[in-house]
């Protein structure tokens, strides 16, 4: 068996409310090989989004730890490293407010390539057009403003930037909870497409059985900050060991496809 | 139905006010050169009634006051532009330091100072700044600036800790750009087009302020034409002569009208569109 | 869990009056520093100012040391703040009377300008917003809009000019200049200027006082009272206006300052002997220590009436925990 690329150990993250501290992950391990996709299921309040930013660094653990190919993960409030930007790279829930509203797409997917491959303006450019175009986004659509463009679009501006990295892990939280059925199910078709030409390490948080059904190899279930169960994809949703698995399974008909959750789009 | 009638209400409001701006801009760029009178040295008889030689009448020493008023008003927009400006980028350089500060000493101590600027009354503290400077253009600038600024500092706080927040300048920081990156093109952009708009509304203050100062002598000292300085000049003829003083008054009351409904109609249509 | 929070706040709320009494202390030691720093940080050297380029090193020293900005900076900042305390706030230059007492002589027209003005804001705004509240649509609200903003584009000091010029002069009304400080009679010098500057306080009022009625409009315990069937007078008193007057109160106590600011201009122009006028006249002569004082009188004046409006919606609203 290889290395993991992730490797997550009793991480306890609380968050200090003017209410007192609340626990949002309480004991985790999780484990990814490089590679593979790993998805990360549970109703919303569970923890899986903050787990989600406890692993590329948005948020601090109280304690525990999170090794990123084999070193600690680095709070992104230092100085990161190069390496450290191709480690690990994140696609948000919320596609209206993970671009810059004051970058075209191809302003925000240069820049990235600019400082994570030191590639001059120029080049940098050049290589934003192809990263752009293997996401499927248009060479007009490349130079219109971020306002015009749909939610399905954002998330694909942002794909290409976190791969201007060259990352060997995407971190994927919620991605396509915000867009249409339809929408979403060609996104997931490209984060599959990328995870296998590029072999990179995927982990999808969804809330969404059928999504995670069709991306992951391997997923966990989460619930109150606690993983319940985890294992092969197909072996938790046929024969569900724990009683929570089973009511998530049972409440969405036909987990087996790719059932979109008419999520209303988050307002601009 | 209501969005679209609030949204032709804003358009409306933004027309009148650039028509209105437009008008006043364009006649004390004209005012000064296409006349032949003097906005400082007085050729006419004096204290005389409006008529079609002097549509504002003249003042005590024979001047035209319409083409003083319009000279006054080019110099006050003047001021209130660069005043504002300078407030503008001073405050909302500050207040993104602030609002990205998080509870850091420095960002501690400039809280400490913007909220103390601001428990004072403005005018009161631009007159505080006048009494070292002295009355005169630089003595207003300084004083609009020096206690404008907080002001700023304290939208671009409050709209910054929103944006430091925001996932796109999370991914800045996951894909390793420095912090000067991630402030000068990720944050500061954002939180500048907010700015803008409460600049806008700020304009009208501080046209008002500037006035005030000098009407109260703490400002733009006569003979140069000065809105505030002719209304104060006028005063004590107000019987005998009330045109000196009221059509200045006018014309900056137009004058802030105009910019007042640029501003209202520019929020609203940001707000809404 | 309501019950736990339920005691939590009860502790907190019995001392909410000294946390804010405590922190007003704090902000007018501040505010006690903005104006001691005005003096030393705007550009210009006020001992040239006042002496001429020409002077002679001893007066530049002897005239440093009269205005308190002799030696290190944080001596001269302690020194200042120990007099303040002791009510010592200097002499002025170009009268040679303590600044202390300037102030103290002419501090009771601008007082009474400001309670005037208040209590005649909150006698407007009160109904003009209940008005607007219940009829947000229609003739009464776009008239209200349209002479809001011409009301607000106006400059203070050109509105009280002109209200001189009619009121006082043309009709005879109101007295010209001057004031006095017995009750009644002050009454006469009083209404007009604070009228003035109500013309420019009440929109804004107001707009917030419609803005909270119509929040109240919306709780529960006034469809209750509808319901149980309480009398109209107690039901506008007790239900719509009482509960949403804190936030007018609270705004009130912010705009202190630019009532404040306004009783300046408003003071010139009615020519009354108040503390704004005298500073502006301190400005003019460049008399420093004057101006000094003024400034913290007024910026602890502020946060008084900021810290007493906090203490009064303590009182008239047990909901508004401060946490607003």
């Amino acid at each position: 068996m290889t290395e993991p690329i992730i490797t997550v150990a009793d991480l306890h993250v609380t968050f200090a409310t003017p209410r007192g501290d609340v626990p949002a992950v309480r004991g985790v391990d999780l484990v990814v090989a490089p590679g593979e996709t790993v998805g990360i299921v549970g109703e919303s309040g569970s923890g899986k989004s903050t787990l989600a930013r406890a692993i590329v660094g948005l948020v601090d653990a109280q304690s525990g730890s999170v090794t990123v190919d084999g070193r600690p993960v680095r709070p992104v409030h230092g100085r990161r490293s190069r390496a450290d930007a191709a480690t690990v790279q994140m696609i948000f829930q919320d596609p209206y407010s993970s671009l810059n509203p004051r970058q075209r797409p191809i302003d925000a997917v240069a820049e990235a390539v600019h400082v994570c491959q030191r590639l001059d303006r120029k080049a940098s450019r050049a290589r934003a057009m192809e990263l752009l175009g293997s996401v499927g986004i248009s060479q007009a659509q490349c130079r219109m403003k971020t306002r015009s463009l749909s939610g399905g679009q954002r998330q694909r501006v942002s794909i290409a930037r976190a791969l201007a990295a060259e990352p060997k892990i995407l971190v994927a939280d919620e991605p396509t909870s915000a867009l249409d059925q339809s929408i979403a199910a060609s996104l997931l078709n490209l984060l599959r497409r990328i995870q296998s030409e590029r072999g990179i390490a995927v982990v999808f948080i969804s809330h969404d059985l059928g999504v995670v059904r069709y991306l992951a190899h391997r997923v966990y279930v989460m619930k109150e900050g606690v993983f319940v169960e985890d294992g092969v994809t197909v072996d938790v949703f046929e024969a569900p060991r724990h009683e929570y698995t089973r009511t998530l399974v049972s409440s969405v008909p036909g987990a087996g496809t790719t059932v979109a959750h008419g999520h209303a789009p988050a307002q601009e | 139905m209501r969005w679209a009638s609030r949204l032709k209400d804003a358009d409306r409001m933004f027309l009148i006010g650039a028509l209105l701006l437009a008008l006043i801009v364009l006649a004390s760029a004209l005012a000064p050169i296409l006349s032949s009178f003097d906005p400082v040295r007085g050729t006419s008889p004096p204290m005389r009634a409006p008529s079609a030689g002097h549509l504002f009448g003249t003042d005590n020493l024979g001047r035209d006051v319409f083409v003083r008023a319009f000279a006054a008003t080019r110099l006050d927009m003047m001021l209130a532009v660069v005043a504002v400006g300078v407030s503008l980028i001073v405050g909302t350089l500050v207040g993104a330091v602030m609002g990205m500060g998080g509870r850091s000493k420095v960002s501690g101590f400039l809280n400490l100072v913007v909220d103390s600027i601001n428990a004072f009354p403005f005018i009161v503290l631009a007159l505080g700044v006048v009494a070292v400077v002295g009355p005169s253009v630089p003595g207003v600038l300084s004083a609009i600036i020096l206690t404008g600024w907080a002001r700023y500092a304290r939208v671009a706080r409050a709209r910054t800790a929103v944006i430091a927040d925001a996932d796109f300048v999370n991914a800045a920081r996951l894909l390793g750009y420095g912090r000067s990156r991630v402030m000068i093109r990720h944050v500061f952009p954002n939180v500048y087009s907010e700015s803008f708009a409460f600049a806008l509304s700020e304009l009208v203050i501080v046209i008002l302020a500037i006035a005030s100062l000098s009407f109260l002598g703490a400002g733009v000292r006569p003979p140069t034409p000065e809105l505030g300085a002719m209304i104060s000049e006028g005063r004590i003829m107000l019987t005998r002569a009330w045109w000196i003083s009221v059509f200045p008054g006018a014309v900056l009351a137009l004058a802030a009208l105009s910019i007042q409904l640029i501003a209202d109609g520019y929020e609203r249509m940001t707000r809404y569109a | 869990m309501p019950r736990r929070r339920a005691g939590f706040t009860d502790v907190w709320r019995r001392h909410r009056a000294v946390q804010i009494v405590a922190r007003g202390v704090a902000v007018s030691f501040i505010v006690a520093t903005v104006a001691f720093s005005v003096l030393r940080f705007a550009p210009g050297d006020p001992v040239l100012a006042i002496l001429g380029d020409q002077a002679t090193p001893s007066a530049v020293t002897a005239m440093r040391a009269k205005l308190g900005l002799d030696g290190n900076i944080f001596v001269q900042y302690l020194r200042f703040l120990g007099h303040a305390v002791r009510g010592d706030l200097g002499t002025s230059i170009t009268s040679g009377v303590p600044v202390a007492r300037i102030i103290g002589d002419s501090i009771a027209p601008t007082l009474s300008l400001v309670a005037m003005t208040a209590i005649l804001a909150l006698i407007f705004s009160v109904p003009l917003g209940l008005r607007l509240a219940l009829a947000p649509e229609g003739l009464f609200s776009k008239v209200f809009r349209v002479a809001a903003s011409l009301s607000l584009a106006m400059p203070g000091f050109f509105l009280g000019l002109l209200a001189l010029l009619l009121f006082a002069i043309r009709w005879g009304v109101a007295p010209v200049a001057g004031f006095t400080s017995t009750f009644p009679g002050a009454l006469t010098y009083l209404w007009l200027p604070a009228l003035v500057i109500c013309a420019q306080l009440v929109p804004i009022l107001a707009r917030v006082f419609r803005a909270s009625v119509l929040r109240t409009l919306d709780e529960e315990f006034i469809e209750a009272a509808i319901v149980r069937g309480v009398s109209r007078p107690r039901f506008y008193w007790h239900y719509l206006i009482r509960p949403s007057i804190a936030p007018t109160i609270a705004l009130l106590g912010y705009i202190t300052g630019q009532l404040l600011g306004a009783s300046v201009m408003i003071e010139m122009v009615f020519s009354m002997p108040g503390i704004g006028t005298r500073l502006v006249r301190a400005v003019t002569t460049r008399d420093y220590p004057t101006v000094q004082g003024i400034l913290l009188v007024f910026g602890v004046l502020v946060v008084l009436i900021t810290t007493l409006s906090e203490l009064v919606i303590k009182r008239l609203d047990p909901r508004a925990g401060g946490d607003r």
